[in-house]
């Protein structure tokens, strides 16, 4: 997938022009606060995902009104015009053309896999965020999956509607809470078989990527804490639960509390591993992600990566460059010199004051 | 210095707050009403008011009618063994189109969402489970099948089981998430042809 033509309007401190990110890799390079993250956060955006450093619509907005991105989309099925407009009124809105479409639809369309610093959340951070990636993961490697998750969490905020009413009034009828914990129970079963079978296909590829780093990395093992994934699982842990549930007024159990483990040799990864390594380990699940995200589609996301150089060595940096996806567009900033990265990079994009200059092309990207 | 007068403006307001109308669409009706006959606005509200004077709830199964009990209820040739469950008329209607189904109707008047505080008092359970004697072999469950629905369903499911009533599940060969309403009419009898054991 590659993005051509991305413009914006009110995004951050970004100008109008447009900017495109072609096959290989494409640097931009700025001062810090010039804007280059506020840009690949823009690429994000525009792929039907969240702002990789959590910011919500508003913080986007320059006026904290209302901003839009547009891009085209050139993806295997061939081009196509896609934007998001947001507004304080109407909320977010995604574009296909000259008709609306929903955010699904749309990073079905615009496959895309980020890389942060804000990511080692995923080691070190709460499971809320590692869930997010789970079901990142699982829409990525199978895009009908979302309706499952959509249900589930349909499901869940019902239930919990229903629970927080009955801490008030002291209860209600059991059937009632019955038939919405029957609901949960399906739709939790089956978010946690999409998570087991997608986490089963990106274990292949992260256990590969982990083996070829060596060293300590070699042993790091992530794995998801659901025992089960029988709707018999979620009713018995409701039942066993079911007085606690009544009084905290929200559901308890169920996909929604799974968390995704990190262990090296056994041990909590998150207590022993250094910056460094949780770094590099967070890397290597997104690499991972990449990969099986494309096998799965048969298209290859777009691979982005914010400060991409900001803990790596010289030596570290031959073997980063080396594990980056082919075939694919590859988005790095970096606050170093665009002169520093610029005979690995096949085109060169300088942001300075929220005006990106370029892609200066280096090599012929757009065959 | 306001551009658009006022009562115009009210028109389209009317007109936003119906389902399905945003404030272009809405801005476009008022418009089009204003450049119209008299005679023709004049029908429309006509028709407004007749519509909400002759039409009521069917004192039997919760339809929209102009007569009670309604044109389904009142036939004797349909079938009063078998109840289906809807949530709206619309539902009720898409099933009708099919005559697939020769049995009688229980409209509920929507499906339970805490989130929205509809609850079973809020929906017409009382009326269905008092509908359900024992000359009654069959209720067919036909909520929608998206969230509130299927939570619907299996609600009536555990408040019937007790009569010992034969409890059907509608089969959707529809979307998830989807609404009866908006089924062709083959799925639609596929789906009451194909219904399954609760
Ligand atoms: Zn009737």
């Amino acid at each position: 997938m590659q993005l051509f033509d991305v413009t914006t309007q009110g995004f951050r401190n970004l100008t109008p022009d447009p900017v495109s990110f072609g096959a290989g890799i494409t640097l931009v390079a700025g001062e810090n606060a010039q804007g280059k993250t506020n840009l690949l956060e823009a690429v994000a955006v525009i792929c039907g995902q969240r702002s990789f450093r959590n910011a919500a619509p508003a913080e986007m907005a320059r006026d904290g009104e209302r901003f839009a991105v547009r891009a085209v989309v050139a993806a295997r099925r061939g081009e196509e015009r896609v934007a998001v407009t947001w507004s304080r009124e109407e909320g977010r809105a995604f574009a296909r053309g000259e008709k609306a479409a929903g955010f699904r639809e749309i990073s079905e369309l615009a496959p895309a896999v980020f890389l942060a610093p804000e990511h080692r959340e995923l080691v070190s951070g709460s499971p809320a965020s590692r869930r997010r990636f789970l079901d990142r993961l699982v829409v990525g490697i199978k895009p009908a999956a979302g309706d499952d998750l959509a249900r589930y969490g349909r499901a869940l905020k019902e239930r919990n509607a229903l629970l927080s009413r009955w801490r008030l009034s002291g209860g209600g009828a059991e059937d009632e809470l019955a038939a919405w914990t029957e609901e949960l129970a399906t739709a939790g079963a089956a978010v946690r078989r999409h998570r087991r079978n997608a986490l089963e296909s990106w274990d292949a590829e992260f256990r590969a990527l982990a083996a070829e780093a060596g060293g300590d990395l070699a042993d790091v093992r992530a794995a998801c804490t659901a025992a089960s994934d029988s709707p018999d699982e979620i009713r018995a842990a409701c039942r066993r639960l079911s007085g606690l549930e009544k009084k905290r007024g929200h559901s308890l159990a169920g996909p929604h509390r799974d968390d995704l483990g990190w262990t090296r040799r056994g041990k909590p990864l998150a207590a022993e591993a250094s910056a460094g390594e949780i770094a590099r380990t967070v890397a290597l699940a997104r690499l991972a992600e990449w990969r099986s995200v494309a096998a799965a589609s048969g298209e290859a996301p777009l691979f982005a990566v914010d400060d991409f150089d900001a803990s790596l060595s010289e030596a570290s940096a031959e073997e980063f460059f080396k594990a980056l996806p082919r075939r694919a567009a590859v988005v790095l900033t970096t606050a170093a010199p665009a002169s520093r990265w610029a005979r690995r990079a096949d085109a060169v994009i300088e942001v300075r004051r929220g005006t990106a200059s370029g892609p200066r092309t280096l090599r012929a990207v757009r065959a | 210095m306001a551009a658009i007068p006022r009562s115009l403006e009210r028109l389209a307001a009317e007109f936003q707050r119906l389902p399905g109308i945003g404030a272009k669409s809405a801005a476009r009706l008022a418009y089009y009403l204003l450049r119209s006959s008299d005679e023709e606005a004049e029908r429309l509200a006509a028709a407004i008011r007749d519509a909400r004077a002759a039409v009521r709830r069917c004192s039997v199964c919760n339809t929209l009618t102009e007569e009670d009990p309604c044109g389904i209820c009142s036939d004797p040739q349909r079938d009063a063994t078998i109840l289906c469950v809807v949530e709206e008329p619309g539902n009720l209607a898409a099933i009708e189109k099919t005559r697939e189904f020769r049995g009688r109707y229980h409209v509920l008047w929507g499906a339970l969402s805490p989130l929205k505080g509809i609850g079973p008092d809020e929906i017409d359970v009382a009326g269905l489970v008092s509908r359900v004697t024992p000359e009654v072999r069959e209720v067919v469950l036909a909520t929608n099948p998206n969230v509130e629905g299927e939570a619907t369903a299996l609600y009536l499911a555990r408040r019937l089981k007790p009569t010992g009533v034969r409890l059907t599940r509608i089969a959707f060969g529809l979307p998830v998430g989807g609404d009866i309403e908006y089924a062709d009419e083959v799925t639609m009898a596929r789906s009451l042809e194909n219904r399954r054991e609760l």
